[in-house]
């Protein structure tokens, strides 16, 4: 059975103090890349997530972090595990 | 060097959310987000279904099927960004239980109001529909007929169905559910400015100093604009937000003014604020001067109930609420000068240095403003009143139609502005702010109709929640509901809403997508397409035009709400809803259908099918067998043209990611009323309030007045209902998507843990929520986004189990007619 997988690429907004803190939890998640920073107070967030509602859990997770203020949406696709396997070039 | 597709969409999903973020991003995939060889899918335009904020949305297709959206990075609006729901768009066209075939309840083979929903044709639906119109308006004539749509209707849907009713069965008997929405915003609108809408627009949020939330949850409400505001607090550390709330919700995590103030005393902290305005020294003088006029509303006047209601006889000016008289700068002065800090303090529990915090953001000549308000103002037995105090501080202080000097009132629906607003679906209106009352406003649209004089009938119609009462009480009898889940969303549902849809005498219809409470206590279910299923037209709040093509066909039978509406009227003859005298004046347009006099006019059909873009299917224009959606359009914005409510072209709009109105010469507008950005200000006069005839907008005097219902030894908490980010207002499309069904499944009773361990209550305890007019069941949270003080509770009504409408109270404002769902008495006890 192929397995659905979401990539979701994500800006979250940070309380004033809270950049560093919060890059540092982010930095051990599994799945998630830091792909942009603005110490000011915004991370620019890469999510791979294998299953069914899994990248919305990894929303639901970050919203809920001391520090956060806001999460939101800029990009997202979702297709089998074997197809993203394929080497374009 | 091997690239896999998994890392080519990381890139891509990188570039899309660094670029939204306005942050640099360095990638080779930053140009490619959207290519279509290697993703396979075809990209369109649509501006997203659900709140008013009209974030541009990228959709992809793929075999007819909508399969990935994402915010558009050139949608000024959102740039880029989406919130969770509009994350999951895709999914809300695909529940399981969408519905693909007309529906009848019907017994022995025949339409019977306690039979079983059956199967029928498209044909029978019409058939028995037509027949129950026609019987309750030849018995009882027009006011006995009624259409509910909402701010989700496309622009044309909602023009073609103020065509149907107002000038077909001539009915003023159509309004939307934005009466429980917007009413209140509108009648501020009118009552100041002599226009609706706002005078600003979201770049506002770029410009301004210090917000001021006057109840309005941004952070879950309208995620996007919260992230717009977040990024201007966070990179100008000198700008303050003030959030204002009756419970702590999740703007209060970004307040730099957090104000928890007790019910309904809104009205008293924004008579404090004038007042420090005006005691210390800061009103602008010049701006007054030349473009404010003062006036002293009447006061006493009740709280909108049936008229045999105590309360409503005991009201010296329920009559005439909204009358009004002209005082000076002097007489208002001292009406506020009465709203010291002793009694505002006790009024509103909030201490005096908070008030003097809060007041001081808009004295301030150096800070520029913009308040923001939904629903805390509007759903408010006085919220035209609040609407109109909020613009009487930025009228006195001049800080208004400037960049970041905003009173901006913020919509729930998608075309609550575009639609409901802008062509008129209500009771009272007409396309373009005329109104039925006024003969010449009358004259003009029978006019561009190419109707008879006298068409449209004088009287206005019943507003919602009074056909919910001539329902209940069978005088309407015949009754259209669209894009709406009216039963869930109206206030004292078990008294008064839902025996009016069982009346036997009643044949109720309910157009939708899902089965939904509404739908399951109707006569007749039509299937709708809805969104991208069909080509559409929205405004949002700032204004904001948006066109979209249909990019999927609809399931099954499904069929838009305009190829109903249209439909629907091939099956009336003039004479057969007209009165004979119409006829005999005016015999050429005796033995036609309503569908020849209203839409074959030569105007709604002008425009051929060549007209249409071969790269979309356009189901309504093939049945038609004309281009309706642009005829409907250019006929429609003839309304507006030259009279301050100009729309572009309509083909200009399948191209643009929208327009500000109005749009002169190719231009939009971003300011209206100032000079410079408006072109409809002359030259040399600064500002005008052109919607007053004397160019004046008006402050008004306005006291405190008790709500019509506040807790006492029976029933201690107040109640105020409420959305949650996950899910859109009753939840029909949000609660059929798995994950943000899973992210919230169920509505829970949000209350302070000092009032839960004095009822012995803990967290997840299920409780019985008790009012005078009905009792629901549901667990308690202590904790949470929401923070309730003490005294307080709050539910969020889109869950169908727990139908938190059957608690409230259906007062509503006198003025704008609008339910308060904010505030009402209950008790709790455990289940």
């Amino acid at each position: 059975m192929s397995v659905p997988v979401d990539i979701g690429g994500l800006v979250v907004y940070l309380k004033p103090g809270w950049f560093e803190a919060v890059r540092g939890v982010l930095q051990r998640w599994p799945g998630v890349d830091i792909a942009a920073a603005d110490p000011a107070g915004k991370l620019v967030l890469v999510v791979e997530a294998a299953g069914d509602g899994a990248l919305a859990d990894v929303i639901e997770r970050l919203q809920a972090l001391d520090g956060v203020l806001q999460v939101a949406l800029a990009y997202h696709h979702r297709e089998s595990s074997e197809a993203l396997d394929e080497v374009l070039e | 060097m091997k690239l896999t597709r998994r890392e080519f969409i990381k890139g891509s999903a990188a570039a899309a959310a660094a670029a939204a973020a306005g942050l640099p991003w360095r990638g080779e995939a930053a140009n490619v987000v959207t290519d279509s060889a290697y993703t396979h899918l075809k990209w369109s335009k649509a501006p997203c279904r659900f709140c008013g904020t009209g974030c541009g949305i990228h959709v992809a297709v793929k075999d007819d099927r909508v399969v990935a959206t994402h915010g558009d990075i050139k949608a000024e609006v959102n740039r880029g960004l989406a919130c969770v729901k509009g994350y999951f768009l895709a999914k809300i066209l695909y529940g399981k239980d969408r519905l693909m075939r007309p529906l009848l309840r019907m017994k022995n083979g025949r339409y019977d109001k306690n039979g079983e929903f059956t199967p029928v044709s498209w044909d029978t639906a019409f058939d028995v529909m037509a027949e129950q119109f026609k019987r309750v308006l030849r018995e009882k004539g027009p006011e006995a007929v009624g259409f509910f749509g909402s701010g989700q209707w496309t622009v044309w849907e909602g023009y073609a169905a103020v065509k149907l009713m107002k000038a077909g069965f001539r009915s003023n008997n159509i309004e939307p559910n934005a009466r429980h929405c917007m009413a209140s915003a509108v009648a501020g609108f009118m009552r100041t400015f002599g226009a609706d809408e706002p005078m600003g627009c979201y770049d506002d949020f770029e410009h301004a100093d210090a917000f001021v939330l006057w109840g309005a949850n941004m952070a879950e409400m309208h995620p996007i604009l919260w992230t717009r505001l977040t990024d201007r607090r966070l990179s100008h550390p000198q700008v303050r937000v003030a959030v204002l709330s009756t419970f702590e919700n999740r703007c209060f995590d970004l307040a730099d003014l957090p104000l928890v103030f007790k019910p309904h005393s809104d009205l008293a902290i924004l008579n404090y604020i004038a007042r420090y305005i005006i005691r210390s020294g800061r009103v602008n003088r010049d701006f007054v001067e030349r473009h404010v006029n003062f006036r002293k509303g009447v006061t006493d006047i009740g709280y909108g109930l049936r008229p045999e209601h105590p309360l409503q006889r005991k009201a010296k000016n329920a009559g005439d609420p909204g009358a009004s008289e002209p005082i000076d700068f002097d007489a208002f002065a001292r009406f506020v000068d009465a709203y010291d800090a002793k009694r505002v303090s006790a009024l509103s529990g909030l201490s005096r240095k908070q008030l003097d915090a809060l007041a001081e953001l808009y004295a301030d000549p150096q800070v520029k403003v913009m308040s923001l308000w939904t629903m805390g103002v509007n759903q408010h037995t006085r919220g035209v009143w609040v609407n109109n105090m909020i613009y009487n501080l930025h009228l006195l202080t001049g800080k208004i139609a400037t960049p970041g000097n905003s009173p901006f009132s913020l919509t729930g629906q998608p075309s609550a502005c575009g639609t409901a607003r802008e062509v008129g679906t209500f009771a009272h209106r007409l396309p373009a702010d005329l109104v039925v009352a006024n003969p010449e406003h009358r004259a003009l649209a029978e006019k561009i109709w190419k109707l008879p004089p006298d068409t449209i009938p004088a009287k206005p119609g019943f507003h919602a929640v009074e056909q919910n009462r001539r329902l209940h009480d069978g005088l309407i009898n015949a009754y259209w509901i669209q894009v709406n889940n009216n039963l869930q969303a109206a206030a004292n549902l078990n008294e008064e809403t839902y025996p009016g849809y069982r009346n036997p005498e009643n044949f109720i219809v309910v157009s939708d997508v899902y089965p939904t409470v509404t739908a399951q206590a109707a006569d007749l279910i039509l299937p709708s397409a809805m969104w991208v299923e069909k080509e559409g037209a929205y405004g949002n709040a700032e204004r904001r035009t948006q066109f979209w093509h249909q990019l999927v066909p609809p399931p099954g039978e499904a069929r838009s709400d305009l190829w109903q509406i249209v439909e629907f009227s091939k099956r009336f003859r003039t004479e057969e809803v007209w009165p004979r005298a119409l006829l005999d004046a005016h015999p050429q347009y005796r033995g036609k259908t309503l569908y020849e006099v209203l839409f074959r006019n030569g105007q709604v059909d002008r425009y051929p099918l060549a007209d249409c873009d071969p790269a979309y299917r356009n189901d309504e224009a093939q049945a038609f067998g004309f281009y309706i959606q642009k005829g409907l359009f250019e006929e429609y914005a003839r309304f507006g043209r030259g009279h301050g409510h100009d729309l572009a072209p309509f083909d200009v709009y399948h191209q643009v990611r929208g327009l500000r109105w109005p749009v002169v010469n190719g231009r939009e507008t971003r300011w209206r009323y100032r000079e410079g950005e408006d072109p409809y200000v002359p030259a040399g006069s600064g500002w005008r309030f052109y919607g007053k005839p004397d160019g004046r907008a008006v402050i008004f005097a306005l006291p405190y007045e008790p709500p019509a219902e506040a807790p006492d030894e029976d029933y201690p908490f107040w109640l105020t209902t409420g959305r949650v980010l996950e899910h859109w207002h009753s939840g029909s499309m949000t609660m059929r998507v798995p994950e943000l069904y899973r992210a919230v499944p169920q509505a829970l009773v949000y209350m302070h843990p000092d009032d839960a361990e004095r009822l012995q209550l803990r967290r997840g305890s299920e409780v019985r929520v008790i009012s005078r007019r009905g009792e629901v069941r549901g667990r308690v949270e202590t904790r949470g986004r929401n923070r309730p003080p003490p005294g307080v509770v709050f539910i969020p009504w889109f869950d169908a189990r727990l139908l938190v409408n059957k608690l409230t109270l259906d007062a509503t404002d006198p003025i704008s007619k609008q339910t308060d769902y904010k505030k009402c008495a209950v008790k709790i006890v455990p289940a």
